[in-house]
């Protein structure tokens, strides 16, 4: 069985698909059998992001409409052999989904995966059920501003009322910034854990590698040097269970100078 | 009944009374501590309050249904039962009776609405964008956040009391907070002289409680 763990927020633009994309591959590398599902029908764009979306020849609506079978309709990524993709199609509508649609798709492979991610759209209407419903664990990614704290908190809410008990939902901080950080204008990890009662399992700095990797259409954490990569391995091995503290997160960024400060705000929280 | 769980300052005690035979006492503990799952962790710690004639031959037999369920017990004392609360009972069963009260172990999230015509105790937080409405008195143990309204029938008589207090609005009875300046402290907000104060729990004086 694998597990499937649907990655959510509410508000749009606080890096759901990236981190989607960048799990996945890590999740692959370390050598689970990986799927991933792009529930944003209408708006897709997780191809984009892993560089695949020169190679679709079905999309979700195929398998949906019985046209081809589920594992006949998954892309493998060329570069990491454990990752297969269910592209979303880009002309039809989250209303000509279900969520029963979606189960059945996932039922049909779940035999032959470990993990299998879906990234969901923005918003709480069709497409958050139909991408949420399937998942039994979600990831709630949030930034540290209010409105992205509030739109999570209530998500959680729609999740714990759809019957996910909140110990299977984890939140990942995206996009925190050194120097707000610093001047103590930014929310930290404790401020979070507070306002949404919720245990968070990664924190990710607001990085212009993420920007770039994004525009190649090449996840970042193909490239091994780079530290956004050791933040993804952290979360990943947090998410197979091992103990891994948060704050090895920020450590990781701690030699580049100005992180120093921010570890302190953190050791102290 | 033998045995029953006690709430002192020192925190919680399990209290045994004098007893004839040991396994209805075993049966009941059991089913005590069945009963408080939901409150209690591994780990917890718990006290034993044991009757002065007790046969201490019995004491591992008691232990065993406590570290079975990861209660770790901190102090065995002997002697009378401090508390007799069999008069106290009645008044507050009554009490019950009259204002129904209802213990939630739950965050009241965003975009979420809690209704209820009594008391409510909280084991949680309720969170910016939430929505209660209470009709007695409202205690929670967490941050109150969201739009609340206390004494909905009860009236301005209604307590709140919380151990943060940031909320976007509240109401008691037909009164409105104006100062909703953020408290990082337990307080209790009640309405004296037709105003909502806001006091800190700890400088608390209980008079108000005689209504």
């Amino acid at each position: 069985m694998a597990r499937r763990i649907v990655v959510t927020s509410g508000k749009g633009g606080v890096g759901k698909t990236t981190i989607t994309a960048n799990l996945g591959v890590e999740l692959a590398k370390s050598g689970e059998r990986v799927c991933l599902i792009d529930a944003d029908i209408g708006l897709k764009n997780l191809d984009v992001l892993l560089g695949l979306e020169d190679r679709i020849n079905y999309t979700i609506m195929d398998v949906i409409n019985d046209m081809v079978e589920p594992m006949d309709a998954l892309i493998r990524h060329p570069g990491v052999k454990n990752l297969f993709f269910l592209p979303a199609s880009q002309i039809a509508t989250k209303d000509m989904v279900s969520h029963k649609d979606i189960e059945r798709i996932i039922e049909r492979i779940e035999e032959h995966f470990d993990f299998i991610l879906i990234d969901c759209p923005a918003g709480i209407e069709k497409g958050f059920k139909n991408a949420t419903l399937p998942a039994k664990e979600a990831l709630i990614v949030t930034n540290p501003e209010l409105p992205a704290i509030t739109d999570a908190d209530r998500v959680i809410g729609l999740l714990e009322s759809q019957g996910m008990p909140d110990t299977n939902i984890k939140v990942i901080i995206n996009r925190i910034k050194f120097h707000l950080m610093k001047n103590g204008n930014m929310l930290t990890k404790k401020d979070i854990e507070n306002a949404l009662s919720i245990d968070v399992i990664g924190i990710l700095p607001d990085s212009d590698e993420m920007i770039i990797a994004a525009n190649k259409g090449v996840p970042i954490v193909l490239n091994d040097s780079s530290k956004i990569t050791k933040v993804f391995n952290n979360i990943v091995r947090r998410i197979q269970g091992e103990l891994v503290p948060v704050e090895a997160d920020i450590d990781i960024f701690e030699k580049s100078g100005f992180m120093g400060f921010l570890k302190t705000l953190f050791s102290k929280s | 009944m033998f045995t029953e769980i006690v709430a002192t300052k020192t925190g919680l005690f399990l209290s045994v009374k004098k007893y004839e035979d040991i396994e209805p006492v075993i049966l009941e503990i059991k089913e005590r501590i069945n009963n408080l799952k939901k409150l209690l962790e591994e780990g917890d710690k718990i006290g034993l309050l044991l009757h002065e004639d007790f046969n201490k031959n019995d004491l591992l037999r008691i232990l065993k249904p406590l570290e079975e369920n990861g209660l770790k017990v901190f102090s065995i004392q002997f002697g009378k039962p401090v508390v007799q609360l069999e008069d106290d009972k009645k008044e507050l069963l009554s009490f019950l009776q009259k204002e129904p009260t209802i213990f939630l172990t739950k965050n009241i999230r965003s975009g979420q609405k809690f209704e209820f015509n009594g008391n409510v105790v909280i084991f949680g937080n309720v969170s910016f964008g939430a929505e209660l409405i209470v009709g007695g008195h409202l205690i929670v143990f967490g941050t109150i956040r969201g739009n609340v309204t206390a004494g909905k029938i009860i009236g301005d008589r209604a307590l709140v009391a919380c151990v943060e207090f940031n909320p976007t609005n509240l109401k008691i009875g037909q009164y409105v907070l104006r100062d909703k300046q953020p408290k990082n402290y337990p307080c209790i907000v009640h309405v004296r002289n037709g105003r909502i104060v806001v006091e800190d729990y700890s400088q608390f004086k209980d008079d108000i409680f005689e209504v």
